[in-house]
């Protein structure tokens, strides 16, 4: 199997340096013919020397129209590499990208991407969904160049909910890494009982996925929407909310099962306080393992007074 | 009637530093009102608009999935029942393609017309956006009728060019503002908007010969009495419905030359091709030429010249370099290159 890995993120983001300090310096690459498919001419550029030591072939693609099967195979059969990289380009059609099929020989190797958190923030904010939409695939998000004003906390919870499994590094403008924990939450989660505000489910969420063992046995007490997916016990239900990653098209009801004593009846949607205790146990048809709630205490509720969480 | 004004440009272009200096400056006195579907790096405070007197309306979009352009028109309308103001500046969102703005606004039909249609380009970026944005920012530099280049300070001449050059490839017709920021003067900005909205007129001169007592060229002139000459003036400045009117007579057939050029000019040189272009008919017989370009040193040049007499004096900053050389049988190849255009 030939293995592709690709590495998206949007212009000056970093991607060639990426490739070239990552991927080619760190024993990620065999030996053998590498093809590096370029589908942006970014500020970087690649010393010929270094290609050839290498043994690095480097195919430009600029119109997005051109990339297709026929393209890939052409490269497959003219080069017949061992390994291939590919730098997408951040303003194509990233759904369009990933939906063209690999010649046959070839298998996805990693996903990975970067981003520059000089211009993190504004882009986010005006342009969200392109920001988002190539990260959704990736399993490593680099972001560089990140100063104080970058929401380290609110990002990381966007991409984890966006994709649950994939792992986000933040480093400062010099380049050293910022360590994980200097995050903050926007509630306490020290004591026995963790309180959540009505905004913060969200937030919450995305922690409790990532740090499990940070609310085990403790007491959680939180607004939510109560749905029971279909064919769940009558003892079970899932006490969550609508969070929205990026914008009104990706409106979706998260939430951890809850198991309760009692058979527990409720209209769909219904609002409730409940109290519940944070634990293990549930498996997922797919057989992941995933937090599982105790109901304490549930009481019927006002709505929020904004139906969905934000996670910006 | 209300008059638009849209500034387009991708992201961290300047666009809202652009539309401070429009506010600040050059529709000092008038009601404005600004839309805005974008926040940018810096925002307008609210206390600057204040002192202006302008109002502000934010689209909250964020996110160009759920940007309808819809929702502009329909700003738009609100704003103009509202506000009656003299003028609506709209800042769309910085990945949306111009030309889905523009027609959004032509549809709402209310009292009103658009003036000004801008992007803002950054002059360092400009190259790799060309080549790697594709559609939206392409189709921003070729749907704008005045181009202005951010950051042109931070380049040497020839990335400048360079710039210009590509600019040019998507949009010949448009004015591109090059001076930075810092130096533009009302005056200039104005120029160079005003130039726009007569390119057609000025394409359809641009090759041909025209009958004409051209008293001069209004280049880099803005005080009342050069204001007047406007109107029986070359095609540099892009006025003048009497350009329409072709006189084919042999005899009183002249050509005019025009360019827009960022180049900054070696004084010494510049005095050497005016004197040239005076005293002699190596470049075909000028009747006329005028000017006003930068200097080596950054400041600005004015040249005049008439057979036999030349003036080269000191200028105000003009938007970019501008020139204008009236004759017949002019040598335009030769022309571009003795003025490095």
């Amino acid at each position: 199997m030939v293995p592709v890995y690709i590495v998206t993120g949007l212009l000056d983001s970093g991607k060639t340096t990426f490739i070239k300090d990552t991927l080619l310096k760190q024993d990620w690459i065999e030996e053998g013919v590498t093809v590096l498919i370029r589908c942006e001419a970014g500020d970087e550029e690649f010393d010929p020397l270094f290609l050839e030591e290498n043994e690095i072939e480097l195919v430009d693609i600029e119109d997005e129209d051109d990339y297709n099967e026929a393209f890939l195979q052409e490269i497959e059969d003219g080069c017949n590499p061992d390994q291939v990289i590919i730098e997408f380009n951040g303003m194509w059609n990233f759904e369009n990208f990933a939906n063209t099929d690999y010649p046959k020989e070839w298998a996805i190797g990693g996903v990975y991407s970067t981003i520059n958190g000089e211009t993190l923030e504004m882009y986010l904010k005006n342009m969200r969904n392109m920001v988002m939409e190539q990260l959704s695939d990736s399993e490593f998000i680099v972001v560089n160049r990140c100063g104080e004003d970058v929401d380290r906390g609110a990002f990381r919870r966007a991409l984890k909910v966006q994709n649950p499994t994939t792992q986000v590094l933040f480093e400062k403008p010099d380049g050293s890494i910022i360590p994980p924990d200097e995050e903050e939450l926007p509630f306490d989660f020290e004591g026995n009982k963790v309180v959540l505000g009505d905004e913060d489910f969200g937030a919450w969420y995305v922690d409790a996925f990532d740090n499990p063992q940070r609310y085990e046995n403790k007491e959680i007490t939180y607004l939510a929407q109560a749905y029971r997916p279909k064919g769940m016990d009558a003892h079970m239900f899932v006490p969550g909310r609508l969070i929205m990653t990026c914008c009104a098209d990706d409106i979706r009801f998260y939430g951890y099962p809850c198991k309760s004593k009692d058979k527990l009846s409720f209209n769909p949607g219904d609002w409730v306080k409940v109290t519940a205790r944070f634990g293990f146990g549930f498996v997922t048809p797919q057989g992941e393992e995933r937090p599982l709630l105790e109901l304490i205490k549930i009481k019927s509720a006002k709505p929020a007074k904004d139906e969905v969480v934000y996670l910006r | 009637m209300t008059k638009i004004d849209i500034i387009s440009g991708f992201l961290g272009a300047g666009k809202t530093t652009f539309i401070k200096k429009l506010i600040d400056e050059v529709y000092k006195g008038e009601k404005l009102v600004l839309i805005e579907n974008e926040f940018g790096e810096i925002g307008i405070d609210s206390g600057f608009l204040k002192d202006s007197g302008v109002e502000i309306t934010e689209m909250n979009s964020g996110c160009i999935c759920c940007t309808l352009v819809g929702d502009f028109a329909k700003s738009l309308k609100e704003v103009l029942d509202t506000y009656h103001p003299d003028r609506v500046i709209i800042e769309p969102s910085g990945v949306g393609k111009l030309s889905d703005v523009v027609k959004a606004i032509q549809d709402v039909e209310e009292d009103m017309v658009i003036e000004s249609k801008v992007a803002v380009v950054d002059g360092k970026k400009a190259k790799l956006y060309i080549k790697n944005f594709g559609e939206f920012f392409i189709n921003q530099v070729e749907t704008a009728d005045t181009i202005v280049v951010s950051r042109s300070q931070e380049l040497s001449e020839e990335k400048l060019k360079e710039c210009i050059e590509l600019l040019r490839e998507k949009n010949g017709d448009a004015s591109i503002i090059t001076t930075p920021w810092e130096e533009l003067k009302k005056e200039s900005i104005l120029h160079a908007f005003e130039e726009d909205t007569n390119q057609e007129s000025l394409l359809e001169d641009e090759h041909h010969n025209h009958e004409h007592h051209h008293e001069g060229c209004c280049c880099g002139h803005h005080d009342h009495e050069e204001h007047h000459h406007h109107h029986g003036e070359g095609e540099c400045c892009g006025h003048h419905e009497h350009h329409h009117h072709h006189n084919h007579d042999a005899d009183e057939v002249f050509t005019s030359w025009g360019v827009e050029t960022p180049a900054k000019y070696n004084v010494e040189e510049l005095e050497a091709v005016i004197k040239t272009l005076a005293d002699s008919t190596l470049y075909g017989t000028v009747l006329r030429g005028k000017g006003i370009v930068q200097s080596q040193e950054g400041d600005w040049k004015q040249f005049d010249l008439v057979p036999g007499e030349w003036e080269i004096r000191e200028g105000s900053p003009d938007y970019t370099g501008r020139i204008c050389i009236i004759g017949t049988d002019l040598k335009e190849d030769e022309l571009k290159k003795v003025f490095h255009a």
